[in-house]
């Protein structure tokens, strides 16, 4: 049985090949399709004859062939480079190195926030079904499903930091008079820690909790719903009928049989959201000028530098790939019900 | 089909979905006069009324410009509904036409178009409809398009599901026989019957179309300033959050949401009507 199981992951890991293959194309069309000529924005001097262009597209090699430049195209990724960005004169790769942690941290962050408030809501809905609890919550998913996450990050703003004071200036990743630590490793929580600076840690992590919980918000309704479904389902079956029957506790027939195999489904789920966070929290980055990512993605698109937005696809969609590929995987490893799509 | 009085205890067993459906079409009748019924100019600025508080006059008070806010709230239901309802309708048009075609053929072509389909999914939404509006040009042109293609999946996938289901289906095999065309046999045998989820995909999508308009608007992509939008109205009045004038915000705010959330209830409810098996 594990032989076939081997199999079925390598024929899983596999399939993501053509789908990879398919993002890479589709970044490398969306280059080519972008608005203006290359070779004439390149070019020194406003009044650049025809040769001195044509010498340029040569350089370039825009003059051969459209699967040459697509080889070219692949070969300049694999070895890291994806241009420079006319706004920051850096290589893009190096920006984002500089960026990402910042993405990461928040993301973590937010999805830490909502999984702590979805999967125990969630259990608790399933157990007590049909009664005043379960339809709460199932109002709560409705409204937080509906919420524009903008929206919300403006009342928590309005709410927390303007009438009640509680909440750190809503503007970055530290505030404005203090000295940050050392980019060691780019995330500030750890950094703080580095240093042994409990309050800069303090700090840093004030900072994060009104746009991660902005961010947490659209979470909640897949989360809830997803768990309280399948923890449905765990109750309603004949395993956990039998343990009743067995006499075991409630307590145990929950925590013991039910709530393991109501985590699969979720399990998936949660994948979706964590790497959703990590390329769609672009709104949130830039309303709480988080230098992160997407911020820095959205500022090159508005200012018609788009070496930064292409590399912001292409990287975002991998890591959906990869991440909806590795939970699969688990998901297959761990239960042998999960059949794999490939 | 439903006859009247099923349908009459449907909505009173469904009183949730009758009240999203009553507010849906009270605000589509509000996007289509609201223009024509507003007490003030929406784009008319006033220097001197400059971040009133909601009063008698300003009923949602007024902007960083003087502008009413009632009266953009009102006139931009109209442009934020048109974005969505022309995307969603181009996107099931497209989606489920292709999906059909390629679920009822199958072969290479299925194979081809599916694997098409898994390579546009595996951008996250948000992403894809950025770097379309790159590709496009930044208009609200770009935003319908980027908007239709984004949610083609969705339809694509749902439509090649049905349809290899009942492919081969008694009535499906009786049509052949009779000679009937590729195009007759889709279009009046298969795609009818297979529907009922495209509609409930739809009504969700819809919601869903205008809170990415309004997201992609907030970002500054899209419908532009000056005029009417709530991502830009939100967008403006994000700074005055800051400073304590709630208003600019929260109406803009209030008005996107309610029409999110009456949207997917109502899709909610669509689909609990047409599915029988899920009705508790």
């Amino acid at each position: 049985m594990r032989h076939s199981l081997a199999r079925a992951i390598l024929a899983r890991v596999w399939s993501a090949v053509p789908v990879l293959i398919g993002v890479l194309i589709v970044t490398f069309v969306l280059i080519r399709a972008l608005p203006g000529d290359p070779a004439i924005q390149y070019a020194t001097s406003p009044g650049a004859g025809p040769e001195e262009i044509a010498a340029i597209r040569r350089e370039m090699g825009l003059d051969r062939s459209v699967v040459e430049q697509f080889l070219i195209y692949v070969g300049e990724i694999l070895k890291g480079n994806f241009g420079h960005s006319m706004q920051t004169g850096q290589p893009v790769l190096a920006d984002f190195a500089v960026r990402l942690p910042a993405t990461i941290e928040l993301a973590v962050m937010a999805f830490v926030m909502a999984v702590a408030v979805s999967l125990p809501l969630g259990i608790l809905a399933a157990i007590f079904r049909h009664s005043w609890f379960d339809q709460l919550c199932r109002v709560l998913s409705s409204f937080a499903a509906a919420m524009p996450v903008f929206f919300f990050g403006l009342l928590l703003i309005y709410i927390f930091y303007f009438r009640l004071g509680v909440a750190s200036e809503p503007i970055g990743r530290w505030p404005s008079m203090i000295i940050p630590p050392m980019p060691i490793t780019g995330f500030a929580t750890i950094d703080a820690l580095m240093e042994g600076d409990w309050q800069l840690f303090g700090m840093a992590l004030a900072k994060m909790v009104m746009p991660a919980a902005s961010m947490a918000i659209f979470a909640v309704a897949p989360l809830l719903r997803m768990m309280r479904g399948a923890m449905i389902d765990a109750l309603d079956s004949d395993y956990v009928l039998a343990s009743r029957a067995f006499g075991l506790s409630r307590a145990r027939v929950i925590l013991r049989y039910a709530l393991p195999n109501a985590m699969l489904p979720v399990l998936a789920t949660m994948g979706m959201v964590l790497s959703t966070m990590l390329g769609a929290n672009v709104m949130i980055e830039k309303l709480f000028s988080w230098p992160g990512i997407g911020a820095y993605a959205v500022n090159s698109l508005i200012a018609v530098d788009y070496a930064p937005v292409q590399a912001f696809v292409l990287i975002v969609a991998v890591i959906f790939v990869l991440m909806t590929l590795v939970i699969d995987v688990i998901s297959a490893a761990v239960d042998p019900r999960y059949k794999l799509r490939g | 089909m439903l006859s009247l009085a099923d349908i009459r205890f449907i909505l009173r067993r469904n009183l949730v979905t009758a009240i999203a459906g009553v507010l849906i079409v009270v605000l589509m009748v509000v996007a289509i006069i609201g223009p024509y019924i507003v007490p003030h100019d929406p784009l008319q600025t006033n220097l001197r009324e400059v971040l009133r508080p909601p009063s008698a006059s300003y009923w949602f008070g007024t902007d960083h410009l003087g502008r009413d806010i009632f009266s953009r709230v009102i006139t931009a239901a109209r442009l934020d509904f048109a974005i969505a309802i022309i995307a969603v309708a181009l996107s099931a048009a497209a989606g489920t036409a292709v999906g059909a075609f390629s679920g009822y053929l199958g072969g290479w072509v299925d194979k081809l178009l599916s694997r098409l389909v898994d390579v546009m999914m595996a951008f996250p939404l948000f992403v894809a409809a950025m770097a379309l509006v790159a590709v496009l040009g930044n208009s609200v042109q770009s935003i319908v398009l980027a908007t239709a293609i984004i949610n083609l999946p969705f339809y694509f996938r749902l439509m090649r599901a049905e349809i290899t289901q009942r492919r081969e289906a008694g009535y499906v095999e009786a049509a052949i026989i009779n000679g009937n065309g590729l195009g007759r046999i889709l279009f009046t045998f298969l795609i009818p019957n297979a529907l009922p989820p495209v509609i409930v995909q739809i009504s969700l999508n819809l919601g869903w179309a205008i809170l990415n308009t309004a997201g992609l608007a907030f970002i500054g992509l899209g419908v532009a300033p000056p005029t009417p939008e709530w991502g830009i109205m939100i967008q403006e009045g994000a700074a005055m959050m800051i400073s304590g004038q709630w208003w600019v915000v929260v109406f803009p705010g209030a008005a996107l949401a309610l029409s999110v959330f009456c949207f997917s209830l109502l899709g909610d409810g669509i689909r609990d009507i047409m599915d029988p098996r899920r009705r508790s």
